[in-house]
């Protein structure tokens, strides 16, 4: 469960050119809900994910993660959370061009204790990638995929180490109409499996697909 | 990590070649630059240890002046020469070597580079052998080879000293030895108390015999009494009174005038003269090379933080992607030390060895270019140098380019 109480986020802090970008932000999503975060470009719904998904920090308020003070922990925690707790994706794939599909797929367990063998860890990305329907492009560099295939590699990557909440914003923004459809349904079968998926967009459409929709403008929740 | 650091470097490849080539031009340069000051130094610290406004020299002289001039000295006095003996090989009447017997000062302080060593331990317990240095030369003779010297002592044709001769290296080429230039002038200074030598250039083969290795032979007395002995450097002490000092002076002038004509055109300049002019010349050269070694540097320190900065800005996308993915962010800087080390490592080993071939092949010619310890912890200074700025570079890079920022501009 997610859970986070007053949140204050300013950027440049205490200098001349400071601007609020979250203003006393409260909200509460359960284990295994679909949620979309609207709003207009500027709203604050970047901010609001980049705190969820322990990128970035704020001034004031609180943040449980399942039950966890995740503003009290050091860097080292807050990396194992985005590690294991929390699978990211973000509009522009976020994957390493040069790298193969494979080896975009298994960056984060190079930063898990659990597995250790480059064998174990091919074993598992390719299970993820035959989930996400990409085990034919297993070996093939990532610059030569479509828009929904870097998609689906950026979820597997974010899926590997079986997170509980998947974080996505605007995971269709560049996305056709066909390739966004596609996409939302893994979304909607990862949902079905147990998973938390929250997805920050603007488009309506896409919002519309989930369970509940939180709308939030100059950094507030509306 | 160091997975990730090493096909960074490959993905870098470009800025890493460059700053490959940047770290071995200044290991290169820099190692130029400091084997000249060493040289010059070296040079400088020995005479200005003998030569001071007293002093007394003559360029070159036979065994009778040398007896003289030790006679008169007292225990406090200095006296510094090198001893030039005439040989060749036994039963080779075609072979030429002479040598110059180095006095143990000197030799600590001027031991001439060489090209190939080999171990004395083995050759040091046997007190009939004499170890010695030659140059390269058309007999053979190497690095750890043991032959017959023959001295020539001018008694006559039949008359030589053979002694047994382990050759513990070969002297390079280009060496400045401590020996005359054969004349006077006027302008004299520290440099010439040495005289360049080239086998290439003189086809003359040259042996370096330290003093005590000598003093070995039985029949040292004779082979003393026909030397020639050179740069004769006369360094009284306080005991030795004004009038005492020029009494020699005379005997020394009365002495040569009776060996070898003195023309009115010969002058012997005074020793504060030496001296005034060989501090000059010794500043100047220090002023010649330090703030070049300088501006290098800065240069240096320049061009790597461009290039760390340009390449860390660049790799800043995959240190943003590591960072969701759960890496703590100064992984990022530890991987530029990763990299900045095996350029280090890399650079180090082709500039040893363009050096090394310069030394041993002369690609360019007559260039000092030692390579000893104290070039050795130069290239290692410079190495540490790069790691440490590079690394505090691309702590201050990332500090201004935090994953959120990386992140923000992937949205």
């Amino acid at each position: 469960m997610i859970e986070i109480k007053n949140i204050q986020k300013t950027y440049n802090y205490g200098k001349s050119n400071a601007f609020q970008a979250l203003n006393d932000v409260s909200l509460t999503i359960n284990d295994g809900e679909m949620v979309a975060i609207i709003g207009k470009s500027g709203a604050g719904k970047s901010t609001l994910m980049h705190i969820l998904g322990c990128i970035d920090e704020f001034e004031s308020g609180k943040y449980y993660l399942n039950g966890e003070d995740v503003s009290s922990l050091n860097e080292k925690k807050r990396a194992q959370i985005r590690n294991s707790k929390i699978g990211i994706v973000l509009q522009d794939f976020a994957l390493v061009e040069s790298y193969s599909v494979i080896e975009n797929v298994m960056l984060p367990l190079y930063f898990s204790k659990g597995i250790k063998g480059k064998k174990e860890k091919m074993a598992k990305a390719i299970d993820v990638l035959k989930q996400m329907e990409m085990y034919e492009f297993v070996d093939k560099k990532v610059n030569k995929l479509s828009g929904g295939q870097k998609q689906r590699v950026a979820i597997a990557r974010a899926m590997i180490n079986n997170p509980k909440i998947l974080l996505a914003d605007e995971p269709t923004g560049a996305l056709d109409v066909k390739m966004s459809a596609e996409i939302m349904s893994i979304f909607e079968k990862l949902n079905e499996q147990g998973t938390t998926v929250i997805i920050i967009t603007h488009d309506m459409e896409i919002a519309k697909k989930c369970s509940r929709i939180i709308e939030i403008s100059d950094g507030r929740i509306i | 990590m160091f997975k990730f650091a090493l096909s960074e470097y490959i993905r870098n490849f470009w800025f890493n070649l460059c700053t490959i080539l940047l770290i071995i031009v200044i290991m290169v340069l820099s190692t130029i630059f400091i084997s000249n000051i060493e040289q010059d130094t070296r040079e400088y610290r020995l005479a200005e240890q003998y030569i001071d406004k007293d002093s007394i020299f003559v360029t070159w002289s036979f065994y009778d002046l040398k007896q003289m001039i030790e006679d008169k000295l007292g225990k406090e006095d200095k006296l510094l020469y090198s001893q030039s003996i005439a040989g060749g090989i036994e039963g080779n009447k075609d072979a030429n070597i002479s040598s110059l017997v180095y006095p143990q000062q000197v030799m600590e302080k001027l031991e001439p580079r060489m090209d190939e060593t080999v171990n004395i331990l083995d050759a040091k317990k046997n007190k009939d052998i004499i170890i010695a240095y030659i140059s390269h030369n058309p007999y053979g003779i190497e690095a750890g080879d043991v032959f017959s010297y023959e001295i020539l002592t001018l008694e006559g044709e039949d008359d030589g000293i053979c002694v047994d001769v382990y050759v513990a290296g070969i002297i390079g080429e280009g060496q400045r030895l401590y020996s005359s230039v054969g004349e006077v002038f006027s302008d004299m200074v520290y440099k010439d108390f040495f005289n360049l030598y080239s086998y290439e250039q003189t086809g003359k083969v040259k042996m370096i015999i330290p003093e005590q290795e000598l003093c070995k032979i039985k029949e040292i007395d004779r082979i003393n009494k026909t030397s020639i002995y050179e740069n004769i450097i006369i360094n009284p002490s306080d005991n030795m009174s004004e009038d005492e000092r020029i009494a020699l002076a005379e005997a020394i002038s009365e002495y040569e005038k009776n060996i070898r004509p003195i023309t009115s055109e010969m002058v012997y300049p005074d020793a504060r003269d030496i001296v005034y002019r060989s501090n000059v010349l010794h500043k100047s050269e220090l002023y010649k090379y330090i703030p070049l070694t300088i501006i290098v540097m800065v240069l240096f320190i320049v061009c790597v933080t461009s290039i760390v900065t340009i390449k860390t800005i660049i790799s800043s996308r995959f240190y943003g992607i590591m960072y969701m993915c759960g890496m703590h962010y100064t992984i990022a800087q530890r991987m530029t030390a990763v990299e900045m080390t095996l350029n280090s490592v890399i650079a180090t080993v082709f500039a040893i060895s363009i050096l090394t071939l310069q030394n041993k092949l002369k690609l360019v010619g007559e260039i000092n270019c030692n390579l000893d310890i104290l070039q050795y912890g130069f290239m290692f200074a410079i190495c540490t140098v790069i790691i440490l700025w590079s690394t505090m570079t691309a702590k201050r890079v990332l500090k201004d380019n935090p994953p959120i920022q990386i992140t923000k501009n992937m949205d």
